[in-house]
């Protein structure tokens, strides 16, 4: 029983090692092409209300969450973007959408008056926003928010930050 | 019977390998293709005449003082339904050795732009009216490093153009075999070869006289719903002088100056 119960153990700590072994560390490197990785997405653009996440370059708010203005606080505290988002629940939850462009619909509209979370990132600039650069950096000015203009994921896209 | 506890211990030591060892296979997602049947013994996995084709490719393209090309990529992603939706972007990349290159991305919206000056990495929205920009290293391939890191950014063919592209494409390879010839495929004759590694499985096509690529479409392992993404590589040119302009960031001065920042990540 004794001798068993060891070469179980053995066993079980050899399928252990040869599971978490990745001798093929190649594949969770650079990306592109051949490299491994289908997010080649290029630029950001919308209009497809029932694409998904896969239609545009970064993982939009989502509208819900921006016009849920009673969790700005909270959600102020979150850490950076919340990823979210089918456009047609937006839809439903708002009556009055003010979309950004006509591909905004895709990529988090917000309700006319509301305050999204800091975090919270756009392919396009909301609407009535104007540039007003602080202390070097280029920020725009919103109606009780501030967004900046920023590149990664292969487009531009809007971030909201404090201030 | 003092046996039985120390049973009892050694299997739940057991069990926490067991355990361990099933919680790794979860956490790392990444489903492989399922065990092909074994090849009849004449045949090699990876066959020396289809590593030779992509040899010379790389060759090709890693001796070139300057390339440029033209590429269109579909790439599928899941609809809220699951249904897979192609994306189509198109791409017009300038590469001069060492220290320079461009790389302008037209979707169905907003175009972008990628220019490396040797010093210096922008990207640049004409539509936005926005520059993104930062210092750089000074090589080609520590720059596309930097691109990568920095911002997530990549471009099509990225990995036909670095310094040694041969290592880029054979790392990890576990099976290489030539399908046959096609006169299909961008306008020339090619070779068709199926290529595998653990993450990814596909196809190229390479030029038989001018070993240069015309199309790859590769299917994603590491993802549940395996997409596809098929690139077109057309218009090549190579060791073709390049308009220093090209590289020149003097056209984005105008822009609204901005930064690099993966969407994900908090801001300095």
């Amino acid at each position: 029983m004794k001798f068993f119960t060891v070469v179980l153990a053995s066993l079980m700590g050899l399928i252990t090692i040869t599971i978490a072994t990745d001798a093929e560390a190649y594949w969770h490197g650079y990306r592109g092409g051949w490299r491994g990785d289908p997010g080649w997405r290029g630029a950001g653009w919308g209009g497809c209300y029932r694409c998904g996440p896969g239609w545009g370059p970064v993982g939009f708010v989502g509208g819900a969450a921006a016009v849920e203005t009673a969790e700005v606080v909270a959600a102020e505290s979150r850490p950076t973007v919340i990823y979210e988002n089918p456009p047609v629940v937006i839809a439903q939850q708002t009556q009055v959408p003010v979309l950004a462009s006509p591909g905004a619909i895709a990529s988090g509209a917000m309700v006319e008056g509301s305050i999204p979370p800091v975090g919270a990132t756009y392919p396009n600039l909301l609407p009535g926003c104007v540039l007003a650069p602080r202390n070097g950096i280029n920020f725009y000015q919103c109606q009780g928010f501030r967004m900046r203009p920023l590149y990664g994921g292969n487009s531009f896209y809007y971030r909201v930050v404090p201030g | 019977m003092r046996l039985f506890p120390r049973f009892l211990l050694t299997l739940l030591v057991s069990l926490s390998f067991l355990g361990a060892a099933l919680a790794q296979t979860n956490s790392s997602k990444r489903p492989e293709s399922s065990p092909r049947p074994t090849l009849p013994k004449n045949i090699k996995p990876i066959e020396p005449e289809a590593l030779s084709l992509i040899k010379k490719m790389t060759q090709t393209l890693g001796a070139a003082k300057t390339i440029q090309f033209e590429s269109i990529v579909q790439s599928e992603f899941p609809s809220i339904d699951g249904i897979p939706v192609i994306y189509t972007t198109a791409a017009n990349i300038a590469l001069q050795r060492p220290n320079k290159f461009n790389v302008v991305v037209r979707g169905d919206g907003p175009s972008n732009e990628i220019l490396f000056n040797g010093k210096k990495l922008f990207a640049y929205s004409p539509e936005k009216n926005l520059v993104a920009m930062s210092e750089s290293p000074n090589s080609i391939d520590a720059a596309a490093q930097f691109a990568y890191d920095k911002a997530g950014i990549f471009f099509p063919g990225d990995d036909l153009v670095l310094s040694n592209p041969y290592e880029h494409l054979t790392a990890g390879l576990t099976d290489a075999f030539i399908t046959g010839k096609s006169k299909l495929i961008g306008g020339v004759e090619t070779y068709s070869i199926v290529m595998a590694g653990r993450g990814l499985q596909g196809q190229i096509w390479i030029g038989v006289k001018d070993h240069l690529p015309y199309m790859a479409s590769w299917i994603y392992l590491g993802d549940k719903a395996h997409p596809r993404t098929t690139l077109v590589y057309k218009n090549w040119k190579i060791d073709s002088l390049i308009s220093p302009d090209r590289f020149n960031s003097n056209r984005f001065a105008k822009a609204i100056v901005t930064e690099f920042a993966q969407p994900n990540t908090p801001l300095n």
